[in-house]
């Protein structure tokens, strides 16, 4: 049979490509089923939906998620402002000393810290902030968040500093440059991208936590923005209680915040790639 | 043309996590002078150059003992940092700074080290540096451009430049030709010697290759397993080598 190893070829590059299809299959299973449930809502509140709270339950029209818009903003913010520095500061030192014993601590709480349940980062900033301050609130809740970004944006960013090749390092040091102008002014700036990737993705997973938020920012679904003390919403955190209830317009509000999300997550990859550039080596 | 003592290096130890890399080195490098430090791979040619600008320091597990004297002062007992500003390094494999523009590869050093104080002087200073490694006319007018966008040839040019831009007296390269093609090789010989005669630089330069090292340099150091087996002037040593072991490198035998 002259055509038997073509067949064969053929039949395995089908089989690739279903199961590559297979694999993706559910991304867009849920951009284009959210989009479905969610863009309706949008379009029939109208603006109504990004600038007013969610209306009675036995109202005409659905109302807004204002709060939850603000909250999601404002915590992510504070939780990127707080655990960036910590984390990239922290890379730094992995990348420039990667034997010694403060780095292998870190490295190893990193790694758990990443497969630790976020719902138990959560009861520990219940315990230390919001049990002492007796109420819930968005500073809490950013604070729980920036303790879920922290693995990520570290691990990210100590790859991408260790990849960078040593022989830039040297040319750093052979021009007179000091250690911390080599980090700042080389090693770096030729890592950003992977640096920014880490941020991305932990700004990502931040945005997209309902778990940490239970126990510290709680929600508040009345209030558009009741100030840093004030107990907070977030988006992922009213879908998760409104999709619970029976009620149809609230319903009809966790499908649409489901697509802010969705929006605010691929606006945050475009912009991320977009912004800094790749460092060609 | 002076006749000062430029490096002075006086019993030389090196060991590198345990293993003894340079054995009781002993040479002085004249001023305004092309040295060629040949030998073959593995003989310490790059250890010996990374001690004079003290980079050496950066491999974990690395000890020197002895004295080593650049213009007078004992670069050993001097802070690392103010070492490597009085001498500028070009390696092995160019590789001007990815993230930054030709312009900037040159004026960082002169930035950070405070060498040209108004951004006219900058200018001027990276004028220069690139005039003197023979690539001002082939890049002044994208002089913006990221390095990538250059051959290996001028990027290497360009590694020259941004060493000279540190304006130092003493320039050490690490086989800067051995990924080059032989025009840009030419050239960049050609530079070395502009910048010993016009600038009066005192270059040392490691080279495997024999014909290089007769073509520029005005004194061959030898090193075999890490021991200097014949110092002196290129003329003496290209006719009429002492050593059995120079002569067949000469020929290209090792």
């Amino acid at each position: 049979m002259p055509n038997w190893r073509s067949l064969k070829s053929n039949v395995f590059i089908v089989l690739v490509v279903i199961l590559a299809l297979i694999a993706i299959a559910p991304v867009f299973h849920i951009i284009i089923y959210i989009t479905l449930r969610g863009l309706p809502v949008i379009l029939e509140a109208g603006i109504e939906f990004f600038i007013s709270t969610p209306a009675a339950v036995i109202a005409e029209k659905p109302g807004g998620i204002a709060p939850a818009i603000v909250g999601t903003l404002f915590m992510t913010t504070m939780a990127t402002i707080i655990a960036v520095p910590i984390a990239v500061l922290a890379a730094t030192f992995s990348a420039e000393y990667p034997n010694h014993i403060i780095t292998k601590a870190v490295r190893a709480t990193s790694r758990s810290l990443l497969e630790v349940a976020t719902i138990l980062v959560g009861m520990l900033v219940f315990a230390l902030i919001v049990l002492p301050l007796g109420r819930f609130t968005g500073l809490a809740g950013a604070i729980a968040l920036a303790i879920v970004m922290i693995p990520y944006v570290y691990t990210y960013t100590e790859l991408a500093l260790l990849s960078v090749p040593k022989t830039y390092i040297e040319a750093g040091y052979s021009i007179g440059l000091k250690k911390a102008q080599v980090i700042y002014l080389v090693t770096l700036r030729i890592a950003r991208r992977g640096v920014m990737r880490g941020v991305t993705i932990g700004v990502a997973k931040a945005m997209g936590e309902t778990a940490p938020l239970l126990f510290t920012a709680f929600g508040a679904r009345n209030v558009i923005f009741g100030g840093p003390l004030e107990p907070m919403d977030a988006i992922p955190l009213m879908i998760f209680q409104f999709i619970q209830t029976g009620f149809e317009n609230w319903n009809k509000l966790a499908w649409g915040g489901a697509f802010v999300l969705l929006v605010l997550y691929l606006t945050l990859f475009i912009i991320s790639r977009r912004i800094v550039r790749e460092v060609r080596v | 043309m002076s006749y000062g003592i430029a490096v002075e290096v006086k019993n030389l130890n090196v060991s590198i996590a345990g293993k003894h890399i340079l054995k009781d080195v002993n040479v002085k490098i004249p001023e305004s002078t092309i040295t060629a430090i040949m030998g073959p791979s593995g003989s310490g040619k790059t250890t010996l150059l990374r001690v004079l600008n003290r980079l050496i320091d950066l491999i974990e597990g690395v000890e020197v003992k002895g004295s080593v004297k650049i213009f007078g002062r004992n670069i050993l007992e001097t802070d690392p940092y103010e070492v490597r500003r009085m001498s500028g390094m070009v390696f092995q494999i160019p590789n001007p700074f990815p993230h930054l523009s030709i312009y900037d590869n040159v004026a960082l050093g002169a930035k950070i080290n405070g060498i040209a104080k108004s951004k006219r002087e900058l200018d001027e200073l990276v004028k220069w540096a690139l005039e003197k490694a023979m690539l001002w006319d082939e890049v002044k007018d994208r002089l913006r451009d990221p390095p990538w966008k250059l051959s290996g040839g001028q990027q290497q040019r360009l590694c020259l430049a941004r060493a000279l831009a540190l304006k130092p007296r003493l320039l050490l390269l690490d086989e800067p030709t051995a990924n080059i093609d032989p025009v840009n090789t030419l050239k960049i010989e050609e530079a070395l010697r502009n910048l010993r005669k016009e600038e009066d630089m005192t270059i040392i330069l490691v080279t495997h290759m024999p014909h290089q090292a007769i073509r520029i340099s005005d004194y061959i150091i030898m090193l075999y397993e890490g021991v200097v087996v014949e110092v002196g002037p290129t003329d003496e040593i290209a006719i009429n080598p002492k050593h059995e072991l120079t002569s067949r490198f000469l020929r290209g035998e090792m």
